[in-house]
Formats: structure tokens, C-alpha cells, sequence
């Protein structure tokens, strides 16, 4: 027989069979997109909204870690919430030793080689999701991918899950629309995500995921993050100085995006 | 040894120290924090306030450290005892309060925090030092409940705590009255920890203030000031040539517009 | 006696305008006989960033190694260099973290922020982080240090002030304390260089 179960054995090719059947998990899994921005990333995913009866409010897409970090996933929702509490933890117990929320990429490592432990150790599978990360290092804004392999890419902006190439495809054309407005920088250097504003590319995303994702786009079926720099929250004065903050869009916000683009 | 990332504390040095101590050394002091730290629930919520004195035996180790700490957006802890045990036991409740407010998307109870900090004080048996006011506001209103070093807890309107409580208390006694308006209840908190800083000898210098209510909580830090250092007469600074220096070496910064970095001894007698 | 006092030491450390300096004693004694009189207890952890470990000399050599060991694992796996606060934090927790069972040793770090401003923290021998606008002192001479540095520091002091201050404080403050002495060193660190001097201190 051809097919492979075991996990930690490679295939004569090379490759880990688990790990190429946990990115087709992904790769069902609901699209998911993520931008960074000059002072910004934004993180979004289209849940599936298969019957009227769910209520998608009980689940989590778009997932806090801490103040400065949040993440999105493709794949098997009930995997990313273990990746989850692995992360907010990693966040805290990172917090409690050094004074500060981890950057970025330190999470982004640390996540990263827990998905790798779950291809190398005995008795478990590999994890069924990728995941859209966003967070600062050294004050600027970044944006992570993290396979279930446990590769992780930094991105300016990527998306994953169902129909993925073709929202990368529309990710890129977008890019070269928005390149004849600077007509006197060099056309290959210009990264449209990074001379856009945040709501630019929340629409950004939106558009994407409207054109290339299956079903209706509404505030009900669209979980969106941002990570920006926020004033001070004026009702819990604990800080005079804008902090790195990321937050999930309420629905009547994302309604209001969503009649800009209409 | 133990590996340095494990969690949790060490014992590895206890042999050892035993060992000293038992050949006539003691062991040396903690930094305590003296302290008069208080707290009253008033008509809108409830306020916290603290002395800012911290003390080494008889030495002043800090003149204006913060004994009021954080453990979420609607819950503040203010800490007497031992500085470290303070610190360190509202930051680990800080970070599992965190945790829990992510993992159930709610805002943390009082409650919740009061009996993870006495289980967690009375699974040490007292020997972590932390004697705690918690202050919040949560869905059940404001709260006010003291938790001791070996884990009991006391829900009461007003409370004092540390080496300057009975100041403080005698203050609170006279003028607490219920549903108090939210200027009085702090001239109140600042009276009672003034009567610590003036009348006890472990409190000293600032008070600092927490007032939390339904939606808002205000961190007052360094509210009143009344042991402000009047600005010296003279300078003392000392002429230069006025140290005697064998030798000195310079060392450039690998980053500073400098050549790269290098140690260039210099040999001088006297600093020029 | 403490155990804090076995060896003797004397450290301090003072801010001043875009400049901060620390400096120790170099005594190393055993009770009341010296034993070594070039044993210096102030480290160089970065660039800009230097801790200095008063008190019992094994657990001062002990802390070092460790420390030195968490900073270049914390070069390698962050690609960054470590700040002030974050190296307070560090040993911090590595201090609490034998609560039951502690180092004698009371940490003081000095050095400048990546915006270089000046930082100082001091610590207690199980890790309760102090700061302070001015001056941490440390050691057997700590009392004595304590009233020098009232005296002589003010705001705002440039680095040949603040050299000369904090370089008068320590010597006569070990002058009047048994146990910390032999000559000092004073490292003074601005944001391109840090100058380190080695001082004239009595020999009894």
C-alpha cells in the first residue's frame, strides 16, 4: 500500500506524508488574509456560513494573544484553539520574565516549534491549521505565517486556506493598481501595503475575500483583527503613551467598511 | 542544577545557606515595605491608597516605590509584607487574571482574584509574605476583601493594613461613614495614609491613590506630596583634578559613530 | 554578622544628563583578613549596560556566569541587544525564583535605554526591583553610601561631574567602613564610549 500513516516515517520521496495531508486540511479550511500596513497589520478570515442556524458569534477566528499580538487560522478551528492557549501562555510566561509582551517573531518562533514538536514526537498528528499572525518587532508592524510543519514566512501580505492562490493573485493585482500613483518612485520598489492606511487595506481585504471566497460577504460572516498604535485608554489610565494594541472589529464596524465598498 | 528556564521556585541553594546559618551567620535582610496601605468602598466604587516608603531594616531602600498593583483594567492590590512576595505573587495573579479574561472573553471577577491569591498564599503556608488589600469593581459591584499571608480572606467596607494600619484605622473609625462622595472618599484615603507616613515609622514619603468605578479606573500615582526634598543651598560638586585616578581605559560603542569598538588604555596620575 | 557581609563590597551607581556611572570597591576579604585587593564586582554586560553584584563573592561569581549565559542566549535568540529594564527583569526573576533559598546578593544594574537616557535599578536579595531617579547603592559601605549620595548628587550632572561625585561618594565611604576598599573602579557610560577608572583608594 502506497499511503503513508505514520507520521514521524518519511516517505521514500522525502517528504512527511502527514504533514502534505494537515496543509489540505488547511487548504479546505475558510480563507483567511492578512496585510501589513505602514503602522498596521490587518488580519481577517470568512467563516463559512453554511446554515442560517449557526451561531458564529460562539466561535473564535480572529483570536487576542496579548495587547500587541493577534491571529487568524485556515484549517481545524478545534486545533487553533489549542494553538491558541499554547500562545497566550508562551505571551504571558514571556511577560512574566522579561517586564514585556514578547515581539512578534520571538511568538512567532516559539509557536513555530510547537507545531514542529507535534511532527517529530510519537503519538500525536501534526496540527491541521496554518495561522496568520500579527504583531510588532521593534516598533514596526509584522506579519507571520506559521505552517503546520512549523516553516513560518514573513509576509507584506499573503492569504491562506480555500482558494488562496487566487486571493493572492487578487492581493498582487491590487498591488499593481495602486502603483500609478506614485508615478516618480521606482515600480518594482513600491509595496502598496506599506504607503496605505489602515481602513485601505481593511477594504483591501474585504474586496479579497468578497471576490474570491465562496458565499456572501456580510458583518455576520467576515471576522476582521487590527493591530495599530492606539491612544491611551481614556477610562483605564495606565499609560500616557500610544501602546501597540490589537483588536477585533465589531460588527457595526464592519458594517461601515463594508458600505464604503459598496 | 536546575535547569534555568523551569518554572517555579528553587531550593538548591537551602543546604548551603543552612549551612551558613548554622555556622553563626544570618541570613540577610528583605527589602519590607513598611507600609500603611488602605482602602474604603465609597458610593460610586471603591479606592485604594498607599504609602510609598520601602525599607531595608532601618534604611530607607526606596522613598517612592509603588505599592499599588495592577491585576487588571477593574481590579487593583494594593501590598504590604515582604516587597518581593507582593510583587511577584499580583504579577502572577495579574498574568493568570489575563489569561483568564482571554480564554473566557469575560472581565475577570474580584472574586476569581481573591481566592487565586488565597489559594496560592495559603498553599506556601504563609512563608510568602504578602499581605494584600484587593480592590475592584466587577459585575457584583465594588469589592473590597484583605487577604493575609496564610491565605484567609476578610470582605469588609474599609480596611487598613501594614505597620501603619493603626494610624490609618484610627482615621477610618473617626470618618468612614457608607456611601461616601467620591472627593471626600479620597481626602479620606489620603488622611488615613498621611496619619501612617507622619505617625509610623515603616511609611513614609507619598501617597498614591486608585479609584475604581463601574466603567473607569483612575491610577493616581504620587496624589500628595507631603515630604517634598527642599532644593539644596550649596552646590557639593567637587573641582576637577579632585580624584586621584591610577588608570583609565576607553571603550567605544560598536554602534556609535566612533571607530570600532576598542579598549585604548590611557595612562594618567591625575584626572585632567 | 550577615552573610552579605562576609566578603565586603561597595557599590554605586548615580545618573546624570545623558550619562550614568557606576563603580565598586575592590576588596575581597574574608571577615577581617583581605584577601584579594583587585576584585572587582561591577560587570560589563553590554555596550552601554553594566551590572554590579554586591554582597557574598561566590553567589556574586555564580550570578555573573548566569547571567552572562541568559544575555547571550537572550543575543542569540532575539537578534537584539538587551535592555536595561529587560536585564532587570531577568535577574530579577532569577533571584525570586530561589526565594526559599537565596543568593546573597543584591544586584544593582546601570546603563543607558536605547533612546540613552540614563537607567539605574537595584534590587534585594530575592529580587524586589528598586528604582530610583538618582542613586542605588549596595554592599557593606551602603549606609555609608547612602548619606554621601545625599549630599553630593544633584540633577543634571555631566559626566565629569557626575564621575567626580559618585567617584568621592564610594572612596569615603569605604574609608569609614571596615570591610570595602583597596582602590575603586568607576565605569562612566555616555552614549559613545564608556570610560573606565581605575582609583587611588587607602590600603588599610
Amino acid at each position: 500500500m502506497s499511503y503513508n500513516f505514520s507520521l514521524t516515517t518519511f516517505l521514500k520521496k522525502g517528504e512527511l506524508g502527514q504533514i502534505g495531508n494537515a496543509l489540505a486540511a488547511v487548504r479546505k479550511g475558510h480563507t483567511s488574509v492578512g496585510i501589513r500596513g505602514k503602522n498596521t497589520v490587518v488580519i481577517a478570515t470568512k467563516i463559512s456560513d453554511e446554515s442560517a442556524l449557526v451561531d458564529n458569534d460562539s466561535l473564535e477566528h480572529v483570536a487576542i494573544i496579548c495587547d500587541n499580538i493577534g491571529m487568524v487560522y485556515s484549517g481545524l478551528s478545534p486545533d487553533f484553539r489549542v494553538l491558541v492557549a499554547k500562545a497566550r501562555k508562551i505571551a504571558q510566561e514571556y511577560k512574566l520574565d522579561m517586564g514585556e509582551y514578547p515581539p512578534a517573531t520571538i511568538l512567532v518562533k516559539k509557536i513555530a516549534s510547537v507545531c514542529q514538536e507535534f511532527t517529530q514526537m510519537g503519538g500525536v498528528r501534526p496540527f491541521g491549521v496554518s495561522i496568520l499572525i500579527a504583531g510588532f518587532d521593534d516598533g514596526k508592524p509584522s506579519l507571520y505565517q506559521v505552517d503546520p510543519s512549523g516553516l513560518y514566512f514573513r509576509w507584506k501580505a499573503t492569504a491562506i486556506g480555500k482558494h488562496y492562490e487566487k486571493t493572492k493573485e487578487f492581493l498582487e493585482r491590487r498591488q499593481d493598481a495602486l502603483i500609478p500613483k506614485y508615478p516618480s518612485r521606482v515600480v518594482k520598489t513600491i509595496i502598496h501595503t506599506e504607503e496605505t492606511t489602515e481602513a485601505d487595506d481593511i477594504g483591501t481585504i474585504i474586496s479579497a475575500l468578497k471576490e474570491c471566497s465562496d458565499g456572501e460577504v456580510t458583518e455576520n460572516s467576515l471576522s476582521i483583527g487590527v493591530l495599530n498604535f492606539s491612544p491611551p485608554n481614556q477610562n483605564f489610565n495606565t499609560s500616557t503613551v500610544p501602546v501597540p494594541s490589537f483588536k477585533r472589529l465589531s460588527k457595526s464596524e464592519i458594517r461601515e467598511h463594508l458600505a464604503l465598498l459598496a | 542544577m536546575v535547569p534555568a528556564n523551569r518554572r517555579g521556585f528553587h531550593f538548591d541553594n537551602c543546604k548551603r545557606n543552612e549551612l551558613l546559618e548554622s555556622k553563626g551567620s544570618i541570613t540577610a535582610k528583605f527589602t519590607k515595605t513598611g507600609t500603611t496601605i488602605v482602602g474604603l468602598i465609597y458610593k460610586d466604587g471603591v479606592i485604594l491608597g498607599a504609602d510609598t516608603r520601602a525599607t531595608e531594616g532601618p534604611i530607607v531602600a526606596d522613598k517612592n516605590c509603588e505599592k499599588l498593583h495592577r491585576l487588571t483594567e477593574n481590579m487593583y492590590c494594593a501590598g504590604a509584607g515582604t516587597a518581593a512576595d507582593t510583587e511577584y505573587t499580583t504579577n502572577m495573579i495579574a498574568s493568570k487574571l489575563e489569561l483568564h479574561r482571554l480564554n473566557t472573553n469575560r472581565q475577570p471577577r474580584v472574586v476569581t482574584a481573591a481566592s487565586m491569591l488565597s489559594q496560592h498564599l495559603f498553599q506556601y503556608q504563609g512563608h510568602i509574605g504578602a499581605n494584600l488589600i484587593l480592590g475592584g469593581y466587577d459585575i457584583n459591584g465594588p469589592q473590597l476583601i484583605s487577604v493575609m499571608p496564610h491565605g484567609s480572606t476578610d470582605k469588609l467596607p474599609y480596611m487598613t493594613l501594614g505597620s501603619g494600619m493603626l494610624a490609618a484605622m484610627a482615621v477610618f473609625e473617626t470618618k468612614w461613614k457608607p456611601n461616601m462622595e467620591r472627593d471626600d472618599a479620597i481626602a479620606l484615603v489620603t488622611e488615613a495614609v498621611s496619619a501612617g507616613i507622619f505617625n509610623d515609622l515603616g511609611s513614609g514619603s507619598n501617597v498614591d491613590v486608585v479609584v475604581i468605578t463601574k466603567d473607569r479606573t483612575d491610577y493616581l500615582r504620587n496624589h500628595s506630596k507631603p515630604n517634598q526634598r527642599v532644593p539644596k543651598q550649596t552646590s557639593y560638586k567637587y573641582p576637577p583634578g579632585s580624584v586621584s585616578v591610577i588608570r583609565k581605559e576607553v571603550r567605544y560603542h560598536s554602534n556609535a559613530n566612533q571607530s570600532p569598538a576598542a579598549v585604548v588604555p590611557e595612562v594618567v596620575m591625575s584626572e585632567s | 554578622m550577615s552573610i552579605t557581609q562576609y566578603n565586603g563590597s561597595a557599590i554605586v551607581a548615580m545618573t546624570g544628563k545623558n550619562c550614568v556611572v557606576i563603580g565598586c570597591d575592590k576588596r575581597l576579604g574574608q571577615q577581617a583578613l583581605t584577601v584579594d585587593m583587585n576584585f572587582e564586582k561591577v560587570f560589563r554586560v553590554k555596550d552601554k549596560l553594566y551590572v554590579g553584584l554586591p554582597g557574598l563573592a561566590t553567589d556574586v561569581q555564580t550570578l555573573h556566569d548566569r547571567i552572562r549565559y541568559r544575555v547571550n542566549m537572550y543575543d542569540l535568540e532575539e537578534e537584539r541587544a538587551i535592555q536595561p529594564d529587560n536585564l532587570a527583569h531577568m535577574i530579577s526573576n532569577m533571584l525570586y525564583q530561589k526565594r526559599f533559598g537565596p543568593y546573597f546578593c543584591e544586584p544593582i544594574i546601570a546603563g543607558l535605554t536605547e533612546k540613552d537616557e540614563p537607567y539605574i535599578m537595584g534590587m534585594d536579595l530575592i529580587g524586589c526591583l528598586s528604582s530610583a531617579p538618582d542613586f542605588i547603592v549596595g554592599g557593606t559601605a551602603s549606609d555609608n553610601l547612602y548619606g554621601m549620595c545625599e549630599a553630593l548628587w544633584e540633577p543634571d550632572l555631566g559626566p565629569d561631574d557626575l564621575f567626580r561625585s559618585a567617584s568621592q561618594a564610594l572612596l569615603n565611604a569605604v574609608d569609614r567602613d571596615a570591610m570595602s576598599g583597596w582602590g575603586a573602579v568607576v565605569h562612566v557610560i555616555t552614549p559613545e564610549k564608556t570610560e573606565t577608572y581605575h582609583l587611588q583608594g587607602r590600603q588599610d
